[in-house]
């Protein structure tokens, strides 16, 4: 369950140069849901022109390869282009008082528990605070976070190739524990070393003979690694 | 093959110390992955669906229906524990079971989870077992049946999940999309691969799968910086008969709704475990106990949950629908093995039908053993700080990704469905219409096919008969309800915030 406050209803309201005033102001238009819209409205349309390249019918009259996809790419394109209508002309109003009762009701789709005047909504509102309050420690530290994480991701799946499944995802988790987990490093190279070695080689590779990727290192791939 | 032949076929099956053995596992890993915190039932399967490449078509389903009961237990230790559901459905544990965890009777909420999931189970099996009798009536069902059935079951579940209707569509309609890259099956046309013949033999939906829902899980409570290890004391595991007495009524009621919620294609499990919540609030002689640690404000939410569980599989196996984004994934289990649930399942594979079923009840046993007394051990996963957990993880998805066709693309797939994932949840785009679609989508394509080719490629002979002239109706109908029941809850939306602008004069914000 997602312990968000807010629930994907804040946006960036600050960066350089500032979006809110001159004539960056349009920028601030631009947040999460509008840009993932248009992008959907332009898969949309793809998918109509793709379909259409593929044919509908194939020359016998039999069915082509293009219609079904043709079909679900005029709902989705007619469903985006409402879905981004409403988010241009709709001005959305938050009561302050009780985001979170909103944020709750939404994951769990129990409007109508509250309106049966179920004092057990206030219940589960209260409960999900006290979560949050507990272990949401510092939001934009996550973020900060989230961010090391993901690049140490991109770079780590093309060295598969070059250093082989074991090594590149030993030195991966290493780095994750040190860095981000900030485990002391030489406790984070001895156990993500055992775990290479019980779960990653033994497990995977001696055990149910995982064929995974070898380096490109000739005395490495030797040894499997 | 007769129903109760059918049983002890599977049970024979079953039996056999190989496949205890993947269902020992798949209970153990299962509760190992649903014992992260915030790693519910369907994070912790799609994460564990590539083992169903290694194994056979009776292990993986066994292992598979394991996990599924693992996770589900695992996900009650980290909300009794920890305050934190593995999905939406255990929130209601949460209410009293982490009141109990503070009042120090944290091992009697896991005790009665345990016992109460464990009845629950056993009695919605005995239900399931009987529901297997319907599967016949839909052997002869055609293409255009089959195309109208699919279409009203997902209709189901997508507009019976999240805020937003238009949203639920989208994200199905991107799942089919997922769907069509690759070879056409037919014309082997290829279909939106932009020229990249990595993509050619498709996305698999397993690579999706842990992107989008296990993946984004890791990532967004990276993301919020969310520390959540457990640190305490959980008392003794057993119940005093009392415990047990006032738990009784809980557990039997738990049962009868899970068991029914969980017929119905789409229902949301928290409305399940919330509604039985509030049956017992109302049944008890002392409401005000609940929220601060009533037992049968545990006993019965979690025996509703396994029973919802249970019942669950009635509308996969007899037809083929999964009503759930877990059985969506566990009917991508049996699609790996080349196994279409539904009735021809019964038809052309009962042994495996059979196996799966008595499995069920296997599981459910081997679960309750594991859960009672090693739950301590289970526990002490807890004592691991979060990020360790996940890094291990990040490594094991990793390698689960490349291990479906040996391919390092895959491995960049899934971190793209994994952001993808992140970011439908930061706009509240449902993940569960996408993960039902993606595994539905080539079965939908084709008996839409067939029934036009049929028809000569007339649409209108689409409803052609009976079956879909009354499936369409229905649909009809569910459509105009959903978008009456939009109309009204504006209206009073409309009607509330008018109220609260002249109780409170001051201005409210307003997000752009």
């Amino acid at each position: 369950m997602s312990l968000r406050e807010g629930g994907g209803r804040m946006t960036a309201q600050s960066s350089a140069p500032n979006p809110s005033r001159g004539r960056w102001a349009w920028l601030r238009w631009f947040n999460a849901e509008r840009i993932t819209a248009i992008v959907i409205l332009g898969v949309g349309i793809y998918l109509i022109i793709g379909s259409f390249q593929l044919r509908l019918f194939t020359k016998n009259g039999s069915v082509g390869a293009g219609l079904f996809p043709f079909i679900v790419a005029i709902v989705l394109t007619g469903l985006t282009a409402v879905w981004v209508g409403t988010l241009v002309f709709r001005k959305r109003i938050q009561d302050p008082a009780n985001p979170l009762e909103e944020v709750v009701d939404h994951a769990l789709g129990v409007e109508d528990v509250h309106d049966a005047d179920h004092d057990y909504g206030k219940a589960i509102d209260e409960a999900t605070q006290e979560a949050i309050d507990e272990y949401v420690v510092d939001e934009r530290h996550g973020r900060r976070r989230l961010i090391v994480v993901v690049a140490a991701s991109i770079v780590m799946i093309p060295l598969i190739t070059y250093l082989g499944m074991v090594v590149d995802l030993y030195l991966y988790i290493s780095a994750m524990l040190i860095f981000v987990a900030k485990v002391k490093w030489w406790k984070a190279l001895v156990w993500t070393l055992l775990g290479a070695a019980v779960l990653a080689y033994g497990g995977y590779k001696l055990g149910i003979y995982f064929p995974d990727p070898f380096g490109l290192n000739t005395i490495m791939a030797r040894w499997g690694l | 093959m007769d129903v109760w032949s059918g049983l002890m076929d599977g049970f024979v099956h079953i039996l056999t110390w190989q496949n205890l053995l993947w269902a020992l596992l798949g209970c153990a890993l299962g509760m190992l992955t649903g014992v992260i915190p915030g790693f519910g039932p369907a994070a912790a399967t799609s994460l564990l669906l590539p083992l169903a490449f290694f194994v056979g078509p009776v292990a993986s389903t066994v292992m598979m229906a394991a996990i599924y009961y693992g996770s589900m237990y695992g996900g009650t230790i980290t909300s009794v524990l920890i305050n934190v559901p593995g999905e939406v459905s255990s929130v209601a544990t949460t209410l009293d079971g982490y009141a109990m965890t503070k009042n120090g009777q944290a091992g009697k909420a896991l005790a009665i989870a345990a016992i109460g999931s464990f009845i629950g189970g056993v009695i919605a099996f005995v239900g399931l077992v009987f529901a297997t009798n319907f599967s016949s009536l839909a052997v002869g069902l055609g293409p255009h049946e089959i195309f109208a059935v699919t279409v009203f079951a997902l209709s189901l579940v997508i507009g019976l999940t999240g805020k937003s209707l238009i949203k639920g569509l989208i994200a199905a309609l991107l799942g089919l999309f997922v769907g069509f890259v690759g070879l056409d099956p037919v014309t082997a046309a290829q279909r939106f691969t932009f020229g990249n013949p990595n993509l050619s033999d498709g996305i698999d939906f397993v690579i999706v799968a842990i992107g989008l829902i296990g993946l984004a899980e890791i990532l967004e409570s990276i993301g919020q910086n969310v520390i959540m290890d457990f640190r305490g004391n959980i008392g003794p595991v057993r119940l005093t008969w009392n415990d047990f007495k006032v738990s009784m009524g809980a557990i039997a009621r738990g049962t009868g709704i899970g068991f029914f919620y969980g017929l119905l294609p789409g229902s949301p499990a928290a409305a399940a475990t919330l509604t039985s919540y509030a049956v017992e609030k109302r049944v008890s002689k002392h409401p005000e106990m609940f929220g601060k640690g009533a037992i049968q404000g545990v006993a019965g939410p979690e025996t509703t949950n396994n029973a919802l569980g249970m019942s669950n599989y009635i509308p996969l196996l007899t037809l083929g629908i999964p009503s759930s984004t877990t059985m969506a994934i566990l009917l991508g289990a049996f699609t790996i093995n080349g196994l279409q649930p539904g009735p021809q399942l019964f038809a052309q594979h009962a042994d495996v039908a059979w196996t799966l079923i008595a499995s069920l009840f296997v599981a459910n046993i081997i679960l309750f053993i594991m859960s009672m007394p090693l739950v301590r051990m289970w526990v002490g996963i807890l004592r691991i700080p979060t990020l360790i957990l996940y890094a291990a993880t990040l490594g094991f998805m990793t390698i689960g990704a490349f291990s479906v066709r040996n391919n390092i693309v895959d491995v960049f797939i899934m971190w793209i469905a994994g952001l993808a994932g992140l970011l439908f949840r930061k706009i509240d785009l449902p993940i569960a219409p996408m993960a039902l679609t993606l595994v539905l989508g080539p079965l939908l394509e084709q008996n839409f096919r067939r029934a036009l080719t049929i028809e000569q490629g007339s649409f209108l002979g689409l409803v052609n008969g009976p079956v879909t002239e009354v499936v369409y109706g229905a649909l009809g109908l569910l459509i105009v309800w959903r978008i009456v029941s939009a109309i009204r809850t504006r209206a009073k939306a409309r009607r509330k915030a008018a109220a609260a602008a002249v109780d409170a004069p001051a201005p409210t914000s307003i997000s752009v």
